[in-house]
């Protein structure tokens, strides 16, 4: 099994047949995704890649099931295309979208609240379940299927970070890049209690950077959970008081530094890798992980 | 992006928050003249970026013409805190019976918006005891919940402030919507003799993923002043991020992530980043080149380390854009490139063909250690 995206999803494209949407949902498709239709405005009624287009969510909902989006719709856009997904009783929206205003992002955030939809994003790669596919951008290519959940806040540094697990034969159960903005719609500590339930995840992978309090979070989530968990951060390097690349990795001089957050997860017992290169060896000496097989289960 | 004091006020006064009567000058006569209109006593007020001006003294009051012009050449003409002032804010010295706190900001660390009332002014609001400042979280969709400052106000015995108080959070909650401000802090702000409330300060900060629907704010955009010339530069060739650093060893990498791994692999191997440069999502060959010129517009510069993920980009755009740039500058200094990826092969063909060194690894490291040696061959 996986978590979020699995073999009952049923999702459509927000914005699919955009340039950069119709692409990706090309991507999508090759890499095994589910997806029953892409919904854009006034395009209801063609089809993009053999799937038909559809005027709204709702009609999507109603005509083919859906229950999840990945919306392409860019920035000053998303906050409708986001809210329209919501009201169409959506459980899952993935947002790919960078530069959505931030209020736009916390409106989003709170409706999902209200609704119980899972918003993943702004600002992500998406989420990859090997096996069933992918919600996002991601090259599905260096995630293989196996035992591991890794959780992201960037989004080429978790490719690299998959690369290097695929290479050392750790394959992963799900994927889920969190956005790298501040202001997200679920945390990495959220997604704790979903891959401690699933029973194929042994442990966890997280790729962590500078800013905000996400890792101090996550390390209070996992002191209740059973799942060994490994971690590199990126940003011991970074400038205080400027956002670097992500609007969300912005440490300020009291908060939000690697050396922080990696004494908090250490805390709660999670190994810390001073670099990407490190995490296969950790994962692989795991004394609790010992006897079982954190090995792709697809090679 | 932050604003200075008078664009925030003339933000405020939009929303009917009333600031002290005020002036821009750029010259000490403009100073003097505008003390003239408005009466002395003035204050006069350096137009720069920070938390801590009077402490930098960069604002001093004034009472007559002599006092203006040595003050006002003063203040354009030094540095304070770090920065020259292209203007003053010469204003109406506003007399208070009282000083109070407020402020909306959001906050990455609870990721949240807040409303802060404070009922003491001046001091940095961590600063304040904890038992005198009102800590409210606000719903975007609902606005300010103004029942727990009513609550807060009686219990402070200062009952008095309640309409005053709740007409300006809602005056600056409206404010702080209209222009999608992610900080709107008024320190002090000030009660005067007939109850009503002025603000005699302003930090403000802007959204920049906001800025495209706030043309008001546009000006101040066109001269940000939080940033270097090569920072925005950045900005204009359309790069997500780029930050001036004061290592020697030149970093372009797509993702910011990637950026950030890259500076700290660097340090680790005992070389000192000189930028963090993230491309952003779309790699164009004219994007790399302009990204890699502007890495390699820099004094003293020793090394270059390109570190570059193609999930879906194509590579071969990336490696026509750095081969472009080194061709034409024939750079002295040692240049690696990691590359993975999407089209990785031909990619790597043409680095090759144009005489780059590249890392074929996953491995970040692999880079660095290549670019560690060929630096310590270096002259």
């Amino acid at each position: 099994m996986s978590i979020l995206l699995t073999s009952s999803t049923r999702a459509v494209v927000q914005g699919g047949t955009g340039r950069i949407g119709a692409r990706q949902t090309e991507w999508m498709l090759k890499a095994g995704t589910r997806l029953v239709g892409a919904v854009t405005p006034g395009k209801g009624g063609t089809e993009i890649h053999g799937l038909p287009v559809f005027d709204s969510v709702r009609e999507a909902v109603e005509r083919v099931r859906a229950n999840a989006s990945v919306s392409f719709v860019p920035g000053p856009c998303a906050r409708a295309a986001a809210m329209e997904a919501v009201e169409a009783g959506l459980g899952l929206l993935v947002v790919i979208a960078e530069h959505v205003p931030i209020y736009d992002a916390l409106e989003i955030r709170e409706a999902c609240r209200d609704s119980g939809t899972v918003m993943i994003g702004p600002n992500s790669p998406g989420i990859i379940s090997p096996g069933y596919g992918k919600l996002g951008i991601m090259p599905a290519d260096v995630f293989s299927p196996g035992r591991f959940g890794v959780l992201s806040r960037s989004g080429t540094l978790s490719y690299e970070v998959a690369a290097i697990l695929q290479a050392a034969g750790i394959g992963i159960t799900t994927m889920v890049g969190v956005g790298g903005d501040p202001i997200i719609g679920t945390d990495m500590a959220e997604f704790v209690p979903w891959f401690a339930a699933d029973p194929d995840t042994e442990g966890l992978v997280v790729v962590g950077e500078i800013g905000g309090t996400q890792e101090e979070r996550l390390a209070e989530a996992l002191g209740g959970s059973a799942l060994p968990t490994f971690a590199y951060m990126a940003g011991r390097t970074a400038p205080p008081g400027r956002r670097v690349g992500h609007a969300g990795a912005l440490m300020s001089r009291k908060q939000g530094s690697v050396a922080q957050k990696t004494e908090a997860l250490e805390r709660a017992g999670v190994r810390v890798a001073l670099s990407p290169r490190q995490l296969p060896a950790l994962v692989l000496e795991c004394p609790a992980l010992r006897g079982k097989t954190p090995r792709c289960g697809g090679r | 992006m932050r604003l200075l004091e008078h664009e925030g006020k003339a933000l405020f006064a939009e929303s009917g928050i009333a600031v002290p009567g005020g002036k821009l000058a750029a010259t000490p006569a403009e100073a003097v003249s505008a003390a003239r209109d408005l009466g002395y006593p003035v204050m006069l007020k350096a137009q720069v970026l920070g938390d801590r001006r009077e402490a930098a003294s960069g604002v001093v009051q004034v009472a007559d013409d002599g006092a203006a012009t040595r003050e006002a050449a003063r203040l354009l003409s030094s540095f304070i805190l770090g920065r020259r002032a292209e203007t003053l804010l010469v204003e109406r010295r506003v007399t208070a019976r009282h000083e109070l706190y407020i402020s909306y900001f959001l906050d990455y660390a609870s990721e949240q918006l807040w409303l802060l009332l404070g009922l003491s002014g001046g001091e940095s609001v961590d600063a304040l005891p904890t038992d005198e400042v009102l800590r409210v979280p606000v719903a975007a969709r609902r606005g300010p919940d103004l029942s727990s400052l009513r609550r807060f106000l009686a219990s402070e015995r200062r009952d008095e402030l309640t309409d005053s108080v709740s007409g300006l959070a809602e005056s600056l909650y409206t404010c702080v919507r209209k222009n999608d401000l992610l900080l709107a802090e008024i320190n002090p702000l000030l009660v005067v003799s007939d109850g009503s409330l002025v603000a005699a300060d302003a930090h403000v900060e802007v959204d920049d993923n906001a800025l495209y629907r706030q043309e008001g704010i546009g000006g101040a955009r066109a001269a940000r002043r939080d940033r270097s010339e090569r920072e925005a530069r950045a900005e204009a060739l359309g790069l997500n991020g780029f930050i001036e650093l004061d290592g020697d060893v030149g970093v372009l990498a797509n993702g910011a992530g990637l950026a950030m791994e890259s500076m700290d692999l660097l340090e680790a191997a005992g070389l000192r980043p000189a930028n963090f440069l993230e491309t952003g999502g779309r790699i164009t060959a004219d994007l790399v080149r302009g990204a890699l010129d502007l890495v390699l517009d820099r004094p003293a510069l020793r090394g270059v380390l390109v570190n570059l993920y193609g999930g879906i980009n194509p590579m071969v755009e990336a490696a026509r854009g750095l081969v472009a740039a080194v061709t034409e500058r024939r750079i002295g200094i040692p240049l690696v490139v990691k590359l993975f990826g999407n089209e990785q092969e031909e990619a790597w063909a043409l680095l090759a063909d144009a005489g780059i060194p590249t890392a074929r690894g996953i491995e970040t490291e692999a880079a660095v250690e290549m670019l560690a040696s060929l630096v310590g061959e270096a002259p």
